[in-house]
């Protein structure tokens, strides 16, 4: 072990530090990449990095599990979900989407009430916790071993309702999507050959 | 014994930087890179060779010899086809998102070398390393997925009908088709009892007979994560997404240039990354077929074989079968293939469970 300080830190601290500051940077600025982007298509793409950039984090802190459900669930998965939304949404009514900060004011206030709300919560739970200093598991046991192992012991009834849940939306997604297509057959046969590729309305490139 | 290489490798530029001062996390750091640039080497490579195969491959079962005029026995073909490739205009549609249509062939192609990271190349070439992941199988899978993405970034930031459609099913294969793919990958996870690739290697490193193809039970997981790795690479008889003739090239059919040429490099690149994970999961990985590897860099040679020989396969059945409707591809997944995981799955565990 290599312990020469550098300004303080040693080299491994110093890789953490600028991992860190890489990570969160990515998934910040590609936050405001959402708030700011006039096409939705281009905030849904924003949201997909800010979604790498938080799971990086999670690879930062050790936490592997979740660094690989978030790259698969929120970034496989839902800004995947968002972006086909997106999409058949503009080829259904031939025009782009776009997304204004029309409500503004309010955002802003949400927004600084909930630091106001959390900053304390959070200082003081820190303060009463104490910063934690190790972040890795020390037993022996591999992060899947213990998650697996807790999701069939502990949270066993949790687990299996969320299962349970998702059962039930998939299931009613498909029972949705039956009933809209039969209608749509019957009203408007000729509806989805008639469609043009999405003309954009709007030159805007983002910000 | 001779074969951890890797270890070889790393005692020495450890020595190395002990002696000029160099700590040794920097070492990790340089190994990091040194990686990165085997895996950008041989990307570009298998890549080359695996369109000249694929030309010979369908040139032989047309009854036609392929490329013969370029260098002996047409080999320089590819390499030659990629410079026209770069030194080509690159076009970008008057009315398309500028943004977008960069960022397809970018994403595609950067999902596709990111799943090396976690391949088990050797003896003990990345255990225990930071990229030897308890995780090695779900980050596979994770980050396959971004790929998608890629897909309808540049079919929809082409402004071209034909692109959208051919990125919307091409994205509806692809979330399909994963499904069958994780399940039966899921099944050897059942036998190995963990997700680390290399140590699903380990376990299957005494020779021919001790890979987990020829377990009775997990015989028709591999049979599912052929197919749906074939699927899983837009190739032939799923090759919907760019069905010539309906959609012209479909997502890329608006690209020229080098960012055409990523999509290429990345449908081939990608095609190894699954014969390579067929490999681990099948074929016993970077383990020798007569038991034990001795020799430095045996490993990477077994491997890489393997992996050639799902490739051949994948061109073989590409050249061999007709393309299947949009229809019939998704009925073929979710009514056949996704079943038959789901069985796979049962019966995998329920004879681990009593045998």
């Amino acid at each position: 072990m290599n312990l020469v300080q550098y300004y303080g830190l040693t080299a491994e601290q110093w890789l953490e530090y600028v991992g860190f500051l890489g990570t969160a940077g990515v998934a910040l600025v590609s936050g405001l990449g959402v708030l700011f982007a006039r096409r939705v298509l281009h905030a849904a793409v924003w949201l997909l990095f800010c979604l790498l950039g938080v799971a990086g984090l999670f690879a930062l802190m050790g936490a592997h599990v979740l660094f690989g459900v978030q790259i698969l669930v929120y970034a496989g998965a839902i800004a995947v979900m968002i972006i086909f939304a997106v999409l058949l949404l503009e080829r259904a009514t031939g025009r782009g989407i776009l997304s204004g900060n029309r409500h503004l004011f309010a955002g802003v206030v949400s927004a600084g009430a909930f630091v106001v709300v959390m900053a304390p919560t959070l200082g003081v739970a820190l303060w009463a916790a104490g910063w934690p200093s190790q972040t890795a598991p020390t037993t022996g046991q591999t992060n899947v071993a213990l998650i697996g192992r807790l999701f069939l012991t502990r949270h066993l009834l949790a687990f299996e309702l969320m299962s349970v849940v998702l059962l039930v939306a998939m299931i009613g997604a498909i029972v949705l999507a039956r009933a809209e297509r039969r209608s749509d057959a019957e009203e408007a046969p000729e509806a989805q050959g008639g469609g043009a590729a999405h003309v954009p309305t709007e030159e805007a490139r983002p910000s | 014994m001779i074969a951890d290489w890797a270890e070889r490798i790393r005692a020495f530029s450890e020595g190395l930087c002990t002696r000029f001062g160099i700590p040794g996390l920097l070492v990790d750091v340089l190994a990091w890179i040194f990686g990165a640039i085997f895996v950008l080497l041989l990307i570009t490579v298998v890549a080359l060779a695996a369109i000249y195969l694929e030309r010979k491959v369908s040139g032989y079962i047309q009854s036609r010899l392929g490329p013969m005029r370029v260098g002996p026995i047409g080999l320089f073909q590819t390499p030659m086809d990629a410079l026209k490739l770069l030194e080509k205009e690159d076009i970008v549609p008057r009315d398309a998102d500028r943004f977008l249509h960069l960022l397809g062939p970018v994403l595609l192609v950067s999902a596709t070398v990111m799943m090396f990271a976690v391949i088990p190349w050797d003896v003990r070439a990345n255990v225990g390393r930071w990229l030897d992941w308890e995780i090695g199988l779900l980050y596979l899978v994770a980050v396959s997925g971004i790929g998608m993405l890629g897909i309808v970034c540049g079919g929809w930031g082409s402004n071209n009908k034909w692109s959208l459609l051919g990125a919307l099913r091409g994205v509806a294969q692809l979330i399909s088709y994963e499904i069958p793919l994780v399940l039966a990958a899921m099944c050897v996870v059942l036998q190995a009892e963990t997700l680390s690739l290399s140590q699903m290697v380990e376990q299957q490193q005494a020779g021919i007979w001790a890979w987990f193809l020829w377990r009775p039970w997990l015989m028709l997981p591999a049979i599912l994560l052929l197919i749906a790795g074939i699927a899983e690479v837009n190739r032939t008889p799923f090759d919907i997404p760019e069905a010539e003739s309906e959609l012209v090239a479909g997502f890329h059919t608006e690209y020229s240039g080098m960012k055409f040429g990523l999509f290429f490099l990345a449908e081939y690149t990608h095609l190894f990354v699954v014969g390579l994970l067929f490999a681990v999961l099948f074929l016993g990985g970077w383990a020798s077929p007569l038991g034990g590897s001795n020799l430095p860099f045996e490993g990477l040679v077994w491997l890489n074989l393997k992996a050639w020989i799902f490739v051949l396969i994948a061109m073989w059945v590409r050249w061999t079968l007709p393309r299947l409707r949009v229809d019939q591809l998704m009925a073929m997944c979710w009514k056949l293939l996704i079943p038959a995981s789901f069985a796979a799955l049962v019966i995998v565990g329920v004879v681990l469970m009593y045998a």
